[in-house]
């Protein structure tokens, strides 16, 4: 019997070849689902606010699982789980922040099966958008986010045009910092992305949170030696110490000349719809030592521009403190 | 002899009074193998309902239309309140909560009208069609709002002792403050459900997860035009409650009941979590007033407290959840001049309701902020305050409400978790560690609980049970009693089980039922065990004297040579199994069937005048608690917690355990991440775990250190001594938000009193933060 509140008829393929998968993701195109780890899909499919016809489970493909050491840096297969990642010795030695920032996804039960791929393109929070509601990101004309009786304590405070969702994934932070490269690929054609611009927001395109087009799928991520065994810092602020999205979260990526900063890439998660770079800061940080001071002298270039909602001015202070933390000597 | 007899010859019985044997159910909750009510077989040609919602918080109906949703897809029938053919009323105490709105909705999330569809699917998709319009009507949203409108859902209640306002005014020091309190969803796994099967002629049989099945029958009989005699209610157990199954229960069945009534077929109704949060009442939120006068140590003279809760748009237990507020504002504190105003508001919100405490967590969480803010002001150790004022043994000793306090044993209890935390060390070493840590701070805090037992409206506490003893030596109990994970129907089988002295592995536990039990109590006010625990304990000493006598008379002995023992019957000098003597007593035409009942002696109080003794005995309990805050962020730990807390002598002490550990932790997520947030226009907008945030399994502190009581007999004749422990320890959270604000205040070094409300989340420690900042 069919009940609102579990799962509806869906089509299930299993495909065991990346290629099988690209086939039925371009057959399906609009009209099909990768599914990973499975823990953002089945409450959007419970909640019949998305309706695919087929889910195409990717998550026992070999090809698209385990970490592989390459003279580019570090291959991660995007089914790759969250605990696999943090499980392995040579990321947590090399890029610790992708650790660090994994660790603080959700619940230890939903990391055993989330996948790296699953976390990076998960879609908004907004909880408007995930009623099912007709807004701007499902196609509307509206955002019931940003209204005056709105809550929106969670929403962004950047980069807001229409939609004020926030991208809410804790590893598209730290790969961001880290400067990462995605493959994309589908039935026909592969290309790469980094990983600033695999994300997207509602200026470009207010349905999506990445680049990827119909039949396109994400098969890896390669994280350059760049910053290989830098300086990292990543905090996460939640209302919960567990289990729990970013309020706001901060990924930074160090490289010192002595005690000066030779070069910096600071991301915050929770506060627009990609991962935002603090450019300002980074580029005021450059040259300087990690200190109080000087934390305390570029924290506010954080918030420069920044245009809070009715609800989250309390977000400013809080990036702000993270810049500070990221920064203090 | 029987072979269970002779195995366990010379050994105890077991589940014997005391042991800590696991729940009975807890092979099958862990394996998913224990029914709750949605999982039972559904019968054939069932019927699923879902209900259409007020959007808006204060409407007239202006026209409403069904036309659509009577033609969508696998509807079988829908209804409005003009379709009810009885009562259109689920209030518990007042007749003012409709099942369905009367032309008029008062809050958002309020039922107007109900369909019934072959699939849950259908029925919810349906709901979406309807065409209502509303001509909306000003709400009153917030509790200030309605005091200052006068608008409340029963009279305002005042109790006086003494003179408060000459000792405030003689007082060497004064203080007053506003404080906000939240309220709390009670977010029970399993949410609200209930299926209610015609059968013939009529009748109604309904299957409801209720903490009050005899409310749900006769609210059920009432709406659908019939008396109680023609509606049956089963209950076997529910996937929690915490005072959210206590009344909120009949507004679901009578919803799935009229459908079945109107349509001749069984329906059922399960909320979702988001119509659940929108559609249920909750814990009460508080705005409150104080104002205090104290001498140099502390020593409060004289205290004003003006309580404002929301109660929502209808009075539900409103009534008496605010008496226990006015009843517990003074927690183990003796407080010589008083005055308690207490405003039961009415707003266009949902009706809030019974949660675990029943109004005195709030009553409590103002006394000891009054007792922090003294203590701060006066620069003193908090604890130092509370125990100057703490209740006598023999003076001071009688309360607001002039119950004389018998079995004061707070300092014993608070000195054993003071000398156990190592409280006094660990108040110096919380203010070295701020001293030298400029982000992170710590706090501690030490808060004692002293709650009181009983319902507070004398004639609820009474329990009846019946027990049936087969043939084979096995025992059918049952009382008016609901199982909700608590462990109540464990705790009665095990005092069954002491009183024939057999194994209770031959006792079946049985559902709730209201052909079995008629006209119980709710399971309630911590009373659970004691209450059914005595009525079914009465059932079967009425057996256990059938037998004796039996025995007596077939082996020609004194009924006093008569001893039950370990799954045996010892007579004069021999020994017979237990099913042996049942089997003959039966053949020798002895009935085997007994009712038991009991009513709390003692107790008896005149609301009128607020006086008397509303409380069989009290329980005690204190925590202590330590955090660590960042004060870049707000986020806070709690790192360590120590309590100990009175059980009596415990019934069950693995089940107490469980329910002194999840009060604490329930009551920790009040005070600290559960936030119900209304907009301006009354619309809940945490209605999921999204964004409405219960602790988890990290949020247990990694060193929790729990001790109970146990040697402390209670000194009151309860069952086996035992003491109530389903709320008590809830409020033992305290200890949390008392140790935030002691953090807080470190950023002033502790000058400047800490402007905390709760919940304390990380967004409102933070901004308490920068008002320390602010004034420092």
């Amino acid at each position: 019997m069919a009940s609102y509140d579990v799962m509806p008829d869906v089509g299930l393929f299993q495909p065991a070849t990346v290629d099988d998968a690209l086939r039925l993701a371009d057959r399906f195109l609009d009209e099909g689902w990768l599914l990973g780890g499975g823990q953002d899909t089945y409450g959007w499919l419970k909640d019949r606010a998305k309706n695919p016809k087929a889910l195409i489970d990717i998550s026992h493909i070999d090809e698209l699982r385990g970490i592989r050491k390459t003279d580019n840096g570090v291959d991660i297969g995007a089914a790759t789980t969250l605990r696999e990642i943090i499980g392995d010795a040579s990321i947590g030695r090399d890029y610790s922040l992708l650790v660090d920032a994994a660790r603080r996804v959700a619940s230890p039960q939903i990391r055993n099966v989330g996948t790296l791929g699953g976390n990076l393109v998960q879609d908004t929070r907004c909880w408007y958008y995930r009623r099912g509601l007709a807004c701007y990101r499902a196609g509307g004309n509206i955002c019931y986010a940003d209204g005056p009786q709105a809550m929106n304590r969670e929403h962004s405070v950047f980069g807001a045009s229409r939609c004020v969702a926030v991208s809410p994934s804790d590893t598209a932070t730290a790969l961001v910092a880290l400067d990462a490269t995605m493959t994309i690929r589908s039935a026909d054609s592969s290309r790469t992305l980094p990983a600033e611009r695999f994300f997207v927001g509602p200026a470009t395109h207010i349905t999506r949170m990445t680049a990827l087009e119909p039949g396109e799928m994400l098969t890896a991520v390669t994280i350059p030696p760049t910053w290989a065994g830098k300086r990292f810092y990543f905090e996460k602020v939640a209302d919960r110490n567990v289990w729990d999205f970013a309020l706001v979260s901060i990924a930074a990526a160090m490289s010192l000349d002595g005690d000066a900063v030779a070069d910096a890439r600071l991301v915050c998660g929770g506060v627009a719809c990609t991962p935002h770079r603090l450019k300002g800061v980074e580029r005021a940080v450059r040259g300087k030592t990690l200190s109080d001071e000087t934390a305390d002298a570029v924290a506010p270039l954080a918030t420069k521009g920044a245009k809070p909602l009715n609800y989250n001015h309390f977000k400013l202070p809080l990036i702000e403190n993270l810049v500070r933390r990221a920064l203090r000597g | 002899m029987d072979d269970s007899a002779r195995q366990h010859s010379g050994e105890r019985i077991s589940g014997a009074v005391g042991t800590p044997i696991p729940h009975d159910s807890a092979h099958l909750h862990v394996s998913g193998a224990a029914l709750y009510t949605d999982d039972l077989p559904e019968p054939r040609g069932l019927l699923h309902a879902a209900v259409g919602l007020s959007p808006v918080a204060h409407a007239r109906i202006a026209a409403l239309d069904l036309g659509e949703v009577l033609q969508a897809p696998g509807v079988v029938d829908a209804m409005t309140a003009d379709d009810i053919p009885g009562k259109n009323n689920c209030g518990p105490v007042v007749a003012d909560d409709p099942v369905l709105a009367p032309g008029v909705v008062e809050y958002a999330g309020q039922a107007v009208f109900a369909v019934a569809a072959e699939s849950v699917e259908a029925a919810r998709k349906a709901v979406h069609l309807a065409k209502v319009s509303y001509e909306e009507l000003k709400p009153i949203i917030d509790p200030v709002e309605a005091v200052a409108a006068s608008s409340f859902v029963l009279p305002s209640e005042v109790i006086e002792r003494g003179d408060s306002r000459k000792a405030i005014d003689a007082a060497a020091h004064r203080l007053q403050g506003r404080v906000s309190l939240g309220g709390q969803d009670q977010f029970y796994l399993e949410g609200q459900i209930a299926m209610a099967l015609p059968r013939e002629d009529g009748d109604l049989f309904v299957y409801s997860s209720t903490q009050h099945p005899g409310e749900v029958q006769h609210l059920v009989a009432e709406a659908i035009g019939r008396s109680s005699k023609d509606v049956v209610v089963e209950c076997r157990r529910m996937g929690g409650a915490f005072g959210g199954k206590e009344s909120q229960p009949a507004l679901i069945a009578c919803i799935a009941s009229l459908l079945a009534h109107k349509t001749g077929r069984p329906c059922k109704l399960r909320l979702d979590r988001d119509v659940d949060m929108l559609m249920t009442g909750k814990r009460h939120d508080f705005v409150i007033d104080y104002e205090v006068g104290f001498d140099d140590d502390g020593l409060i003279s004289g205290i004003r407290f003006e309580f404002a809760a929301r109660c929502g748009m209808s009075a539900d237990l409103s009534g008496a959840i605010n008496d226990r507020t006015m009843f517990h504002c003074d927690n183990a504190y003796f407080l010589e001049n008083i005055s308690i105003v207490s405003h039961r508001c009415k707003t266009n919100t949902v009706s809030n309701t019974a949660f675990r405490g029943f109004g005195g967590p709030q009553g409590m969480f103002a006394i000891e902020h009054v007792i922090d803010d003294i203590a701060r002001y006066l620069s003193r150790n908090p604890l130092d305050v509370r125990k100057r004022n703490f209740y006598g043994k023999t003076t001071r000793n009688v309360t607001q409400y002039q119950q004389t306090i018998e079995d004061n044993i707070i300092e014993d209890v608070v000195t054993q978790v003071e000398s156990s935390s190592d409280y006094a060390a660990r108040y110096a070493a919380v203010r070295a560690f701020n001293a030298d840590s400029a982000l992170l701070k710590k706090g501690i805090a030490l808060t004692p609980v002293k709650f009181g037992i009983s319902f507070t409206a004398t004639h609820l506490n009474q329990a009846g049970a019946l027990l049936h003893v087969y043939t084979d030596g096995t025992v059918h109990i049952n009382h008016g009693g609901t199982e909700m994970g608590q462990g109540l129907f464990t705790k009665v089988a095990q005092v069954v089980a002491e009183e024939l002295q057999i194994d209770i592995d031959r006792i079946k536990i049985t559902a709730s039922d209201t052909s079995k039990v008629p006209n119980a109590s709710a399971t309630a006010a911590s009373a659970g065990a004691d209450l059914n625990g005595k009525a079914a304990q009465a059932a079967a000493q009425t057996v256990k004297r059938r037998l004796i006598q039996f025995a007596a008379e077939h082996f020609n002995v004194e009924p006093s040579a008569v001893r039950f023992e370990n799954n045996e019957v010892l007579v004069g000098g021999q020994a017979i199994g237990f099913a042996e003597l049942v089997h003959l007593a039966w053949f020798a035409r002895t009935s085997l069937s007994a009712t038991g009942f009991y009513k709390t002696p003692k107790i008896n109080y005149d609301r009128s005048t607020f006086s008397g003794r509303p409380f069989y005995y009290y329980a005690y309990g204190a925590a202590v608690s330590e955090v660590i805050v960042d004060t870049l962020t707000g986020e806070h730990r709690l790192l360590r917690v120590d309590i100990v807390h009175d059980c009596g002598k415990s019934l069950n002490p693995a089940i107490d355990l469980g329910q002194i550990e999840g009060g604490f932790i329930q009551g920790a997520g009040w005070l600290t991440t559960e936030e119900l947030w209304w907009n301006e226009k009354g619309e809940l907008k945490t209605h999921a775990p999204s964004t409405y945030k219960i602790p988890v399994c990290s949020d247990v502190p990694e060193e929790f250190h729990v001790t109970i009581l146990e040697s402390q007999a209670n000194r009151e004749e309860t069952i086996h001594r035992s003491k109530a422990v389903g709320e008590p320890p809830l409020m033992l959270s305290l200890s949390v938000f008392h140790a935030l604000r002691d953090a807080v205040a470190s950023v002033s070094n502790y000058q400047v009193l800490p402007g905390l409300n709760a919940p304390a989340t990380p967004e409102s420690v933070l901004r308490a933060i920068d008002g320390q900042r602010a004034a420092g």
